[in-house]
């Protein structure tokens, strides 16, 4: 054995906890190794003196209030264990309940439930007879009917003209000094603007100046007679004129480049038809002058022009009684003729049609010339919003009044669209309540 | 009546079983904690938080688990706690050794030596014993704890070595090292009392 061995072995032969076979080993070792044998007694004479102190009495003994202390508490343990078991017994207090149980065993639960109930079903019923109730949930028809114009048709004269109608005017108006206009693109009709200017009359003129309601972009879109009335006197207004000329050369800014595309697709096609409403469905979707524009031509294309075409409003337009049956059966380069012709004669607008009345008239329309344009927007913001019968009777007193406005047309095909639409609502009104009664006996 | 059979009279009821275990095992708790702690004040403490958390947790106690290790688990697990906290203070606790260790303490060394020359059984004074259990505080936790456990309460190094999660060999040689320190503190004391003897004599 090895003195290392012997180290490693010492706390065993100290606690004779080592084999009897190692422990002869150990020993054998020990006598005859002299620094194995002074490590082995000293490290015994260590752990004597050690036991002898550790097992003497110390100088105190554990405080007796210790004792005390712990059987007290060892006590009052017992009596705790006792009461609760014995609260078993007697009364034990409820677990608190959760939120859904004391919710259930509330009074008011089950008539909450069931007025919430009846307010679903009465919902659901309201909204199966009349779907309309539902917000973008329109019958196409009616929606096809009610789609609202873009700008009330009495100031339609207001739109810049197509070419078949601005060059008749062109002849008859005067040279007139060029306005000074900023943009170079309207340069090229600065030729037809002062000619265009002459058809319009100043006092018209006059009355759009100070009475402009519409936006910007919309000004220009109106403002050819304005600026032709206002010529040299309105430079700032002149490039809009001659942009709206300009248009009939062919070189014209992009709204009126619509209108003349409008025009010529109604040309092309004619009214009425299916052809023509497919190519004019866009152009129905499209808010401003298009349409507009078309209509003081007064030829029998530009109700067309303006009606809603696609497919299914086309058959709606056929039933609009005759006017729509007139302009189906018109060609469209008849019509265009008949523009042609008939262009010069017509007066464009609303004040010339004023002014085409009689003298008492003309007075009434130079006293209040904005009445009348205020009854014809009511009119068309009325059937805008679809209260078809305010709409319908706005529309009959127009007519009343000015039956041989340009616009005439197109408020009787607003009368007629109002009385089919207030028809075709109280149809489907019928219709669902049938199919709600079926439901109901199922 | 073991232990384990007063543990279970007291679960039923029985104060007096429970103070019959409070009998039993304070004095050796007593020691084991004084000479661990080395503080009176701190080892009373200590000794009735033992038997406290044994009422605490008496309703949890399990007839297969034996008492006196219960107890030495609860004890030791205590000592090691308050040693950690007041780890600090350790060196404030030697240079408090080292004080003590002054012309008192060489007399009694010098006593102890006159007195007989047999130190391990007659002549070992109380005070020398002192000196002892100032030697034994000043041990490793490590080492203090396995010696502590192994001379005052009586475990084997299997027990001890379960019970500080550690390999019995480890246990033995934490014990070694344990010894040689004692021995180390010993002997600077038994040649300092030899030289005081070699002085006084003529």
């Amino acid at each position: 054995m090895k003195c290392s061995e012997v180290s490693s072995l010492l706390v065993d032969f100290l606690y004779d906890e080592i084999p009897a076979v190692e422990r002869r080993e150990f020993l054998a070792h020990v006598e005859g190794c002299a620094s194995c044998s002074a490590e082995v007694k000293a490290m015994s004479s260590t752990l004597g003196h050690a036991r002898a102190a550790l097992r003497r009495p110390l100088a105190q003994d554990p405080p007796a209030r210790v004792r005390e202390r712990v059987l007290e508490a060892a006590q009052a343990a017992l009596a705790a264990k006792a009461s609760e078991s014995a609260k078993p017994r007697t009364a034990r207090a409820p677990e608190p309940e959760g939120f859904f149980a004391r919710l259930w065993k509330t009074p008011w639960l089950v008539p909450a439930l069931g007025a919430a109930g009846v307010a679903t079903v009465v919902l659901l019923v309201r909204v199966i007879k009349n779907p309309q109730v539902i917000p973008d949930q329109k019958p196409a028809l009616t929606e096809a009917l009610t789609q609202p114009p873009a700008e009330p048709l009495g100031l339609h004269q207001a739109q810049p003209r197509p070419e078949t109608e601005s060059k008749p005017l062109a002849k008859l108006a005067p040279k007139q000094t060029q306005p000074k206009e900023p943009a170079a693109e309207f340069d090229h009709n600065r030729d037809a603007e002062p000619k265009h200017a002459a058809s319009a009359g100043k006092l018209h003129l006059a009355t759009r100046a100070r009475d402009n309601p519409l936006p910007s972009d919309r000004k220009l879109a109106r403002s050819s007679d304005e600026r032709s009335g206002v010529g040299g006197e309105a430079p700032v207004l002149a490039p809009l004129g001659q942009a709206t000329v300009g248009k009939g050369g062919g070189a014209a800014s992009p709204p009126y480049r619509k209108d003349e595309e409008r025009l010529g697709a109604v040309a092309k096609v004619g009214p009425g038809t299916v052809a023509a409403g497919a190519d004019s469905t866009n152009r129905w979707a499209e808010p401003p002058p298009p349409r507009a524009a078309a209509a003081p031509v007064g030829s029998a294309a530009a109700p067309a022009a303006a009606q809603p075409p696609p497919a299914k409003k086309a058959k709606v337009v056929a039933n609009l009684g005759e006017i729509q049956q007139s302009a189906a059966d018109e060609g469209i380069s008849r019509s265009a003729e008949r523009e042609k012709a008939q262009a010069p004669m017509r007066p464009p607008t609303v004040e010339h049609a004023a002014q085409a009345e009689t003298p008492a008239d003309k007075k009434a329309a130079n006293k209040e010339p904005l009445s009348f344009e205020e009854r014809v927007r009511k009119a068309e913001k009325l059937f805008a919003e679809k209260k078809w019968a305010e709409a319908e009777a706005a529309f009959r007193a127009l007519l009343a009044q000015a039956p041989s406005n340009p616009a005439a047309k197109t408020w009787r095909e607003r009368v007629a669209a109002a009385e089919l639409a207030q028809e075709q609502a109280r149809a489907a009104k019928a219709s669902k309540a049938h199919t709600v009664d079926a439901l109901d006996g199922l | 009546m073991n232990d384990e059979a007063l543990m279970a009279a007291y679960k039923k009821g029985d104060l007096a079983a429970f103070a019959e275990l409070v009998d039993r095992h304070e004095k050796r708790l007593w020691n084991f904690l004084r000479r661990f702690v080395r503080d009176e004040a701190t080892a009373e403490d200590l000794l009735q938080e033992v038997f406290l958390r044994v009422v605490k947790s008496a309703a949890d106690w399990q007839p297969s688990a034996k008492v006196s290790t219960w107890l030495f688990t609860i004890a030791r697990n205590l000592c090691t706690d308050q040693a950690r906290r007041a780890e600090f203070r350790r060196a404030e606790s030697l240079d408090q050794v080292k004080a003590g260790e002054g012309d008192s303490g060489l007399r009694r060394i010098d006593q102890v030596a006159a007195a007989s020359g047999d130190a391990e059984t007659e002549v070992m004074g109380r005070e020398i014993a002192s000196l002892i259990d100032r030697a034994v505080g000043e041990l490793p936790l490590e080492q203090r704890e396995v010696f502590l456990m192994r001379e005052v309460m009586d475990m084997s190094f299997a027990e001890i070595a379960a019970q500080v999660g550690a390999s019995e060999p480890t246990v033995k040689s934490r014990m070694r090292y344990a010894l040689q320190r004692l021995r180390s503190k010993l002997g600077e004391l038994h040649e300092t009392a030899g030289a005081a003897a070699a002085e006084g004599t003529p």
